[in-house]
């Protein structure tokens, strides 16, 4: 069975897992509405005359990524339980093929949950998404990935040590700093009704980094699993 | 290899700690005041070579994780555990210095400028570093997980910078006379004094700090020891 099979595989049984317990997306997802509440009062749109267009990609932004938090750290702490930690290791997959399956299903539940979350917060605050939706979708789905490929690695390490809980966050968002950076900048442009050429240079950006850590992520997860 | 440690502990520290004299009479004493930024420019001769310092010890990170995964050997891991420690320990003096020239000359105490972002992130980085370290249940998942987070981290170092001076601006030249001749003669020896000597004490405190490191792996061993035969 060639890798890619394999990751397919993985991919699978956890979408199935998810399907029949819901468990990350429901957190993520109401985590993100949570979100969107206090940012609604932190930012006081109708007294202060603030414009979505300004500051919305940030809080686009913080939702996300912190939302994503979640499900990236719910992807290895449900194969904790029973040492399924252990059985995925003992299968007969490549470590690559490990990484490349849990990866693609955090990527998937990530952006079904951006998915939801997008349309939610145009109805919350407000604003016109008409012509930018699919350059913003472009922009997420892009973003999420290098994302996701750094979150599912660190993930992997983090489930094992100690307080998982604590660590993910603290490693996760310094070193996944350049895609929140572009991320905001793309979408701040998008909000504003620019073309995607005026930020395309920045979505290829985060193209390039999504390959690097992807990458980077086949190569050094075997270390992270061996035990 | 301990024998060699010793006698470059015994060789640096003295000179080291003449060096850091000279450079202290150097900069307070000898060169003089910079044109437009006056006397607060002289944290400059600190302020670089610390953030030089630690540039360097996080790549000794870098390097140090990639042989630990390839060869397998605590020795590397102990290397990277020391370099990290320094590293930070240069970034925070890096971070504490910058504000302190750019409250009088910017006017504020700090900006979110391409290299200070950078350099503020990278702190972070390699404290999670530390963090993750001391959350790993066994010595040897220590080395392993922090080793890929070695990789990781740098790897993340020009990309980190490069996005932010997407993001923002630029970072002042500070070594420059104001008739644009360059540097004063000097100023520059001055300078270059300074790297070396932090360059320097950064080799001695990482070799006291890897000595330590792999006492504590030989007390460790004979503890295991010790448990084994039960003594």
């Amino acid at each position: 069975m060639g890798v890619l099979s394999q990751a397919l595989l993985i991919c699978r049984k956890d979408l199935k897992q998810e399907l029949r317990t819901r468990e990350s997306f429901t957190a993520a997802f109401f985590f993100a509405l949570l979100l969107q509440v206090v940012f609604s009062f932190s930012f006081d749109f109708l007294d202060l005359g603030l414009d979505f267009t300004e500051v919305g990609a940030g809080i686009i932004w913080i939702t996300l990524t912190f939302s994503a938090i979640l499900s990236l750290q719910n992807s290895f702490l449900i194969e904790r339980e029973k040492d399924c930690l252990q059985g995925l290791a003992l299968c007969p997959a490549d470590a690559s093929s490990i990484y490349l399956g849990k990866f693609l299903a955090n990527t998937l539940f990530i952006l079904v949950v951006q998915a939801f979350i997008l349309p939610i917060s145009v109805v919350f605050f407000g604003y016109d998404l008409s012509a930018g939706a699919a350059p913003l979708a472009l922009v997420v789905s892009v973003n999420t990935v290098g994302f996701s490929a750094l979150g599912t690695l660190f993930s992997a390490m983090t489930a094992r040590t100690r307080r998982s809980e604590l660590l993910l966050p603290l490693l996760l968002f310094p070193a996944a700093m350049p895609l929140v950076i572009w991320g905001v900048k793309a979408t701040r442009l998008c909000l504003a009704g620019r073309r995607l050429e005026s930020y395309g240079y920045l979505v290829a950006l985060s193209g390039c980094f999504d390959v690097i850590f992807v990458v980077a992520g086949i190569l050094l997860f075997e270390y992270v699993v061996e035990d | 290899m301990e024998k060699v440690f010793r006698r470059l502990e015994l060789v640096l520290s003295p000179l080291v700690t003449v060096l850091l004299v000279v450079c202290l009479y150097r900069v307070f004493r000898v060169v003089p005041n910079e044109v437009t930024m006056g006397v607060v420019q002289r944290i400059f001769y600190f302020h670089v070579p610390s953030a030089w310092a630690s540039f360097l010890a996080f790549f000794v990170v870098f390097g140090a994780s990639v042989l630990y995964l390839a060869t397998r050997k605590p020795i590397w891991d102990t290397l990277a555990h020391a370099s990290a420690e320094l590293g930070v320990l240069f970034c925070t003096i890096v971070l504490i210095t910058g504000p302190i020239w750019a409250r009088p000359i910017w006017g504020t105490w700090w900006t979110w400028e391409a290299r200070l972002t950078t350099t503020l992130i990278l702190y972070l980085v390699y404290v999670a570093y530390l963090v993750l370290r001391g959350q790993a249940e066994n010595r040897e998942q220590e080395a392993r997980f922090a080793s890929v987070l070695g990789i990781i981290g740098f790897l993340d170092v020009p990309i980190i910078y490069f996005s932010v001076r997407i993001w923002r601006g630029h970072h002042p030249i500070v070594f420059k006379t104001a008739g644009g001749q360059g540097l004063e003669p000097v100023m520059l020896t001055t300078f270059m004094l300074c790297m070396l000597t932090f360059t320097l004490l950064y080799a001695l405190l990482l070799i006291l700090r890897l000595r330590l490191g792999l006492l504590r792996n030989d007390l460790e061993q004979l503890r295991e020891q010790e448990q084994a035969l039960g003594v």
